[in-house]
């Protein structure tokens, strides 16, 4: 019973996460259209009903599957045709460890709603992502192609410098709540500063969300930062000889990508599935009201409010993509080692001589 | 947990022999990247889950990834790669594998379950290996630091001679 539950679990989240690539492809079309004053995709349809442009991932998955698998003729057949599973395979795996709610209880059984509660938890994540560069590499420099080759360096030296940061700036965050389990983090930010304002890592460490949130965008390679793909300068970079589903996979990676972030981000800063105020039996407001809600209730309400944050982010990233130009090569890795790194390292310094301070 | 121990093994022995039998130096660093995560998971299946993931973060994950960036750059054809030959450094290191292997036969008696940090509940958690690092470990951490910092600062020497 415990595996079939454990099963349940991870069929669930692969299939959601699968879901969000899926319609994510469609909310940046729709958003991108919103930004430059357009009505964005409408057309693919069945029976006539198009669904405000929703059949359109639909679409794009068929033409995917359809098109022809093509290899290059001097391309490392095997090194090319692994190289979008190397680069899909980190990103879901990553999902693992990501709290999407507390604990649901149904009659005496009580599950826990994270599929692995790791006690190395986002060093977990660290390691995976790191390894999420390998496929961008490989399938560059299997295609034997010089623009690919260029877009799988660029992916190298992109990602290993910003992998650092990242790493750094959330030393910050492990200082304060003095755990890098992701349950833990979200649980003790259902915290209350002062009985009134929760405890989010947000709050407590304003610089290092916004430097996580710009080195992930920089892991993610969109723009500003999609130097490896750089249309107008390198084609289409590491996955240009790629087409059909290969394509689709580092397609869909990028997608699920945005998801995992988002999902990070609200894990690290946004109290995860915390609601303030909302224990497991119901609201307790700090003016002394109650509120008392059934059990099942308020995981589902845990549940929503992970889901609120996560597709808010999504949103975000999304925006982001369209709203700045790219960088220049060079000005990346400034930005990087720098600019990110200095400030997280003072960032580390100044929380570690405030909390000698307050202790 | 055994059967998963025995698959990464000889995986990682398999990737290691791709390591050292293949020309193409890209092979060789994919392969070297393919042992170390092997050797993760055999760090995970002894209970060090720690251990695993800086295995992966920091090898597999960035020093690999630097030596592929490298073969990348260089990109050399097959031509220009240089023929092999037997050196005194390969024949030494032969008899160095040699010891290694007399070393491990007499290894081969003892049991896992032995090894007394095995039975500690607490080996391979993120909190022991921090208070072993800053207790027990700190005269040692801080030795490789130097030996670091000494390596930044080489590295930084030499760009800058070539830049002058």
């Amino acid at each position: 019973m415990d595996f079939l539950i454990e099963v349940i679990k991870v069929f669930v989240v692969a299939i959601m996460l699968l879901n969000m690539a899926a319609i994510l492809t469609w909310v940046e079309r729709k958003e991108s259209a919103l930004v430059q004053d357009r009505v964005g995709p409408n057309r693919a349809s069945i029976f006539g009903m198009s669904l405000i442009g929703l059949l359109h991932p639909v679409a794009d998955a068929i033409k995917m599957i359809m098109k022809e698998d093509f290899v290059p003729q001097h391309a490392n057949r095997f090194l090319f045709k692994i190289a979008p599973a190397l680069a899909v395979f980190p990103v879901f795996v990553v999902f693992a460890v990501i709290p999407f709610g507390d604990v649901l209880q149904i009659g005496e059984r009580v599950i826990k709603l994270q599929i692995a509660d790791l006690n190395v938890g986002i060093l977990y994540i660290f390691a995976l992502s790191s390894l999420a560069v390998y496929g961008v590499i490989i399938g560059g420099w299997a295609s034997n192609n010089k623009y690919s080759l260029l877009g799988g360096m660029r992916a190298a030296s992109q990602m290993i410098s910003y992998e650092v940061c990242m790493g750094v700036t959330l030393v910050g965050l492990f200082m304060i709540f003095g755990t890098v389990e992701l349950d833990d983090l979200v649980r003790y930010q259902g915290e209350l500063i002062g009985g009134w304002i929760p405890k989010w890592g947000i709050l407590v460490q304003p610089i290092s969300f916004f430097l996580f949130l710009a080195t992930a965008m920089a892991e993610n390679k969109r723009i500003p930062f999609d130097l490896p793909e750089g249309d107008s300068e390198i084609v289409a970079g590491y996955h240009l000889e790629y087409s059909g589903f290969r394509f689709g996979m580092f397609f869909l990676g990028e997608y699920a990508e945005i998801v995992v972030i988002s999902a990070l981000v609200t894990t690290l800063f946004f109290g995860g599935w915390q609601i303030p105020y909302l224990y497991g039996n119901g609201f307790h407001f700090p003016w002394g009201a109650e509120l008392a809600i059934v059990p099942w209730a308020v995981s589902l309400l845990q549940v929503g409010s992970f889901s609120i944050k996560v597709l808010f982010f999504c949103w975000l990233l999304v925006l982001t993509r369209w709203t700045f130009p790219r960088f220049r090569y060079d000005q990346v890795m400034r930005m990087g080692w720098k600019m990110i790194l200095p400030l997280a390292l003072a960032n580390i310094v100044v929380t570690g001589i405030v909390l000698l301070i307050f202790n | 947990m055994q059967i998963a121990f025995y698959i990464a093994a000889s995986l990682s022995v398999l990737s290691a022999l791709v390591v050292i039998s293949r020309r193409n130096p890209m092979h060789s660093a994919l392969g070297l990247a393919l042992v170390l995560v092997n050797v993760a998971v055999i760090f995970v299946v002894l209970g060090g889950h720690f251990l695993a993931a800086m295995q992966i973060l920091i090898y597999a994950g960035a020093i690999v990834v630097l030596f592929v960036f490298i073969v990348m750059l260089l990109n050399l054809p097959d031509s220009a790669l240089p023929r092999e030959r037997i050196t005194s450094t390969k024949i030494l290191s032969f008899g160095l594998i040699l010891f290694l292997v007399w070393k491990l036969i007499q290894a081969a008696g003892r049991r896992v379950e032995d090894l007394p940090v095995l039975n500690d509940p607490s080996f391979g958690e993120v909190e022991r290996v921090g208070e072993l690092l800053f207790t027990d470990s700190v005269l040692l951490f801080e030795l490789v630091s130097f030996l670091l910092l000494g390596a930044i600062v080489g590295i930084i020497a030499l760009v800058k001679r070539r830049v002058a």
